[in-house]
């Protein structure tokens, strides 16, 4: 069991609910906010020198559609539009798209500013401005690997642009392209952001911290010096399964694929384990659009739809930058460092 | 400035000057007999009429001519006590005041008396005797939720033991407990303050006018003042509510000289909860949470001679939230189970309030009190994780603390029969230390403090009183300094009122107070928690505020008394956090807002033979803006009905009993709120599994339900051999109507809790 536990706000709770027994109901928005809903335009659009740049826009959609039980709200993409991509006030690139995807060829670089103009018939002018900045330089070490947990120290961040925050993620690598994303990150330095923090003290032995930070590490710009060395760790699978191909079973008349024989023993072979490959760190350094939006998403997912305990429940705003719209659009650099493993 | 000051001194001095023919003062202390407490707000008057009122330490001064005299001493629910004095020079007279109502030893059971007092300029007294009859909160008799329903004052979110007093935030109400200021009130996430109804005197609130004496909020002021305890006899009482079980003792250090008091409250069910944890074995999966709180009151009083007092009060309170869970393994070569780890976690908070005062009374007609105190207020986090495998060892704390030492005194002189004078200083010294963060690894220690910051506060002031025939006027100013080790400020805050007696049965009055506020209060999370905690101002234009209002009351017969009172106020400088991480490191993090107040309150008090009635209404708007956006104040609620009454159901004297109905009916606005009618996709970067955002708007656009509430409480007391049994059973929302605590979006739609349904609760008390 994996004893996990929110400092402060998830278990406060217990006793408030031991002493009161507070009631839940279905509650009716009134008539007049029901009837202010105006569809918007969402622009979504992150941008970064590792990729070309892109963006989705998609229509808004009221806050009550969708199925109650099998909740899957639908957006319908912006079917046509042109749009117009400057750098530093300069336009680079005019495009035409359709069903809310527009892909360009066009590769951003650190240090500018870019900006989208973006034209919807029938609805306008929509249009965010964001940038680029330069990357903290960081300097990172793999210290040692313990069962499943992956040991790194940063002795060394600097940034060169005066932006909020670092960000410090991982990813897993088994062979495949992707990669996977890491959930949990442990570390004792208390410089950290708490927004995301848990304790965690069933993975101790392994992890040495008994704090656990979920989905990422932010360090504020002031706490960056003070921060270093950085020691933290997470947690990888030292292996995984590859699912199973379908297309090798063998077919009954229908065409279906048969698991089992007449006598009960699969009809397959369990795939080969593919090893864990490369660990990646990446700092982020998020331009501060970047920062308010993700840091304020994760807030609404821990207040709102994470709060499992009602009482704490807070409607959080996030941040966006679009004009006549809603979405994000936001820069960010990356420095990685990859740690290959010894499978 | 200086013409108002200049305007004042000549005024005074003109009729100082008027009236210097022989005159001679009377003062000195008026008590309760039976007990020896001081009265607060009793009244002594002359011949001609002209009178004057105990301040809040129960001593007056009244000018009269000289030769015979009669002087008349009064007081809400006492024997009037007339006396003939011929004067001849300064005179000391000390009252003991006989209780107007036949008592069988607490019981009352002659007449109701008025649930509220209305003192002019828009200030309240809470009749402590009739809130024993209130309906109880969780068990508890609660002179919090009891303000809360006066007319201009909100809890806020129900269950907080805040105070929002006309449009302005919990934390612009300064909180006075015998003079030093407690800076957290709630005790169990604020279901229930920290202070003991048997320990309390009395209960002020001051939503207007408020004297130069008292400053550093701009809302409003709420003082309490602890018993001094019995003089004559010693006392005890238990008693045991739904959650809790409390002590008194009292009684006197030398018979009429001094006297004791100590009070005692703990949370109980977590004994409980504590024992069926010793049954259960290590090796059961079981998290074990516990919370618990306690608090200790205690206040000794002597008097040196006729002139000097002396009075030692302390305060303590804990409130803690603890979790730990035990991990092991059993072994596979023994089939044991062994433990392996531990960990713990849990917060907390609490109080700690100290005070010295002394009151001398120089001469006749000067009376000075100095207090000094001592105030903290103390929060915690901690996490701790001990292998017993490794024998290693994690520990992370997280502490905020704030202390203030403080001393003022204030002269009370009377230099005419129509001019006294208050002036005073005060100086305090206050301690920020938020989120000091510890954490500890076997091979790695690290530390990390948010800065820590100090604020020094000089104040002085002066407030001239005049009356002349019907007419009375307050004039006064403070004078601050607020030095917060970066920027200081100082602040000239005028005050003044002119009240008009139209006859023995009205009164009419006008106020104008201004305010600043050098500190407030933020919250770690988005709601307000008991881990909130205080800092100083950020800005070289600190928080100001200022009030007028137009207001009065008549009695419409001996049993009829209403009230009435307009009032406007503007805020403006004041800081609204948004992020505390960021506003710690000074990264921003807040907003700078003004804002708008205004409103009026009526009420009607009814009071007959067997039951009281109080009726109040408020309609009140209260507004912020921020770079130019107004938007209603989280806890604006325009429209605001209450209607508390009580009825003795049954009196019998002869037998010691009394049963008493006491009802409480609550209708407001609902409050504004955040929700959402848009949702949009994300872009998760994060790698957690966010498909949708919830556009909420950054200011309230909408607003909860109205708010309904009935609470019933049935009071029984009896005379028993040696004391007084008291069993009392109170249903809170006894018509359990769905009043929304939050709401929350439960996609696709929304869902409400409601903090407070239909809620029994059960006190038992017996007096020795």
């Amino acid at each position: 069991m994996k004893a996990r536990r929110h400092i402060a706000c998830r278990i406060v709770f217990v006793m408030s609910f031991l002493l009161l027994g507070g009631c839940e109901d279905d509650y009716d928005i009134t008539k007049k906010l029901r009837d202010s809903y105006r569809s918007r335009v969402v622009l979504n659009s992150i941008i970064s020198p590792d990729q070309p740049v892109g963006l989705e826009l998609f229509w808004s959609i009221r806050y009550d559609m969708g199925n109650e039980w099998y909740y899957k709200p639908e957006y319908k993409p912006v079917t046509t539009f042109t749009a117009e991509f400057y750098e530093d006030g300069r336009l680079v690139g005019k495009y035409d798209g359709s069903e809310g995807e527009l892909d360009t060829e066009f590769l951003p670089s650190e240090g500018h500013t870019y900006k989208w103009v973006v034209t919807v018939p029938d609805y306008g002018q929509v249009s965010a401005e964001t940038e680029i900045p330069r990357p903290a330089i960081t300097d990172i070490r793999f210290v040692k690997q313990k069962n499943d947990f992956f040991h790194f120290e940063i002795s060394r961040i600097s940034m060169t642009d005066s932006r909020r925050a670092v960000w410090i993620r991982g990813q897993q690598y088994h062979g495949d392209e992707h990669g996977w994303h890491i959930n949990d990150y442990y570390t004792n330095s208390p410089f950290p952001d708490q927004i995301n923090t848990y304790i965690d003290s069933f993975q101790t032995n392994d992890s040495e911290a008994s704090v656990s930070y979920e989905e990422f590490i932010r360090i504020p710009r002031i706490n960056t010096v003070q921060a270093c060395p950085f020691a933290f760790s997470f947690e990888c699978s030292l292996y995984i399964i590859p699912p199973i191909d379908i297309d090798s079973l063998p077919v009954d008349e229908n065409g279906l694929p048969i698991w089992y024989d007449e006598h009960g023993n699969p009809t397959w072979e369990e795939p080969d384990p593919v090893d864990l490959s490369q660990v990646h760190v990446r700092v982020t350094t998020p331009s501060d659009d970047y920062d308010k939006y993700f840091r304020a998403l994760y807030k609404q997912d821990l207040f709102n739809y994470g709060a499992d305990i009602p009482f704490f429940s807070e409607n959080v705003h996030i941040h966006s930058n679009i004009e006549n719209g809603i979405g994000i659009f936001a820069g960010y650099t990356t420095s990685s460092f990859i740690y290959e493993t010894e499978n | 400035m200086k013409i108002i000051v200049a305007i004042i001194l000549v005024l005074a001095s003109a009729h100082h000057a008027r009236s210097q023919g022989r005159s001679f003062n009377i003062s000195g202390y008026i008590k309760d007999a039976e007990s020896g407490e001081s009265l607060l707000g009793a009244a002594v008057s002359d011949t001609e009429g002209r009178g004057a009122v105990t301040n809040a330490y129960g001593y007056y001064t009244l000018p009269v001519r000289e030769g015979a005299v009669q002087v008349t001493y009064s007081f809400l629910g006492y024997r009037t006590q007339v006396f003939e004095v011929e004067l001849s020079a300064d005179t000391v007279i000390n009252i003991h005041l006989v209780p107007d109502i036949v008592t069988v030893d607490q019981i009352t059971v002659t007449a109701k008396q008025p649930l509220l007092t209305t003192r002019e300029l828009g200030n309240v007294s809470v009749n402590m005797t009739q809130l024993k009859y209130s309906p109880l909160f969780l068990g508890e008799q609660d002179i919090f939720k009891y303000l809360q329903l006066l007319p201009g004052v909100t809890s806020g979110k129900e269950g907080s033991s805040g105070l929002n007093i006309r449009g302005g935030s919990a934390d612009q109400t300064q909180i006075l407990l015998d003079e030093v200021p407690i800076y957290n009130q709630s005790h169990a996430f604020g279901f229930v303050s920290i202070f003991n109804g048997d320990a309390v005197k009395s209960a002020d609130l001051h939503k207007g006018y408020t004297s130069p004496a008292y400053g550093g909020r701009l809302s409003g002021l709420a003082s309490l003042r602890m018993r001094d305890g019995n003089r004559y006899d010693h006392k005890q009482a238990i008693q045991v509510g739904t959650v809790t079980a409390a002590a008194m003792l009292e009684g006197p250090i030398k018979k009429g000289k001094g006297s004791y008091i100590f009070s005692g409250r703990r949370f109980v069910p977590d004994l409980f909860l504590k024992g069926y944890y010793a049954t259960l074995k290590d090796s059961d999966d079981k998290v074990r949470p516990n919370f618990s709180f306690y608090d200790v009151t205690a206040k000794l009083s002597y008097d040196l001679g006729d002139r000097n007092s002396l009075y030692m009060s302390f305060y303590t309170g804990h409130d803690g939230f603890d979790v730990y869970y035990i991990d092991g393994e059993t072994s596979k070569q023994t089939g044991d189970w062994k433990k392996t780890s531990r960990s713990d976690a849990g917060f907390g908070w609490g109080n700690t309030i100290a005070s010295l005062r002394w009151n001398t009374s120089v001469s006749s007609n000067l009376f000075i009190n100095t207090t000094a105190y001592y105030s903290l207020l103390k929060n915690n986090m901690y996490s701790q994780y001990r292998d017993y495998t490794e024998k290693t060892r994690f520990d992370s704390k997280t502490k905020s603390r704030m202390e203030e030492l403080g001393l003022r005194t204030s002269f009370d002189q009377r230099l005419t029969r129509n001019y006294s004078l208050n002036y005073g200083a005060e100086f305090s010294r206050q301690f920020f230390r938020p989120q000091d963060r510890t954490f500890k690894a076997p091979n790695r220690d690290n530390r990390m403090s948010y800065r820590k910051r100090n604020l020094n506060t000089l104040a002085g002031y002066v407030d001239n009183k005049l009356s002349f025939g019907p007419v009375d006027i307050n004039a006064g100013v403070r004078f601050a300094r607020y030095d917060n080790s970066d920027i200081n400020t100082v602040t000239v805050e005028p005050r003044g009122s002119l009240a008009y007696n139209f006859s023995s049965r009205g009164s009419a009055w006008l106020t104008y107070v201004n305010n600043s506020q050098p500190l407030f209060s933020m919250g770690q999370y988005y709601f307000s928690m008991p881990v909130d905690y205080w800092v100083p101002f950020t800005e070289k234009e600190i928080p100001r505020s200022w009030q007028t209002s137009l207001g009065g009351k008549y009695k419409l017969s001996d049993r009829i008394e209403l009230t009435g009172e307009l009032y406007y106020k503007k805020l403006k400088n004041m800081s609204l956090v948004y992020d505390s991480d960021d506003f710690l490191l000074e990264e921003g993090g807040y907003d700078v807002a003004k804002g708008t107040a205004y409103g009026f309150e009526v009420s009607a008090q009814y009071t007959a033979d067997r039951y009281s009635i109080l009726a109040s209404y408020t309609y009140s708007k209260s507004r912020r803006e921020v770079d130019g956006t107004k938007f209603p104040f989280i806890y604006d609620t325009p429209h605001e009905l209450n209607i508390f009454g009580m009825y003795d159901v049954l009196r019998q004297p002869g037998r010691g009993r009394k049963h008493t109905l006491s009802v409480n009916i609550s209708y407001k606005t609902g409050i504004p709120y955040v929700l959402s009618n848009e949702i949009y996709p994300t872009v998760d970067l994060l790698g957690g599994g966010i498909n949708d955002n919830v556009y909420y708007p950054l200011y309230p656009n909408t607003r909860l339900t109205n708010y309904f509430r009935t609470d019933i409480s049935y009071n029984m007391e009896k005379k028993k051999k040696n004391g007084v049994r008291n069993w009392q059973i109170s249903i809170l929302n006894a018509t359990n109507h769905k009043n929304p605590y939050v709401v929350y979006k439960d996609t696709p739609k929304y869902r409400s809790l409601t903090l407070i349904p239909f809620m029994p609760s059960f006190s038992y008390k017996r007096t020795f």
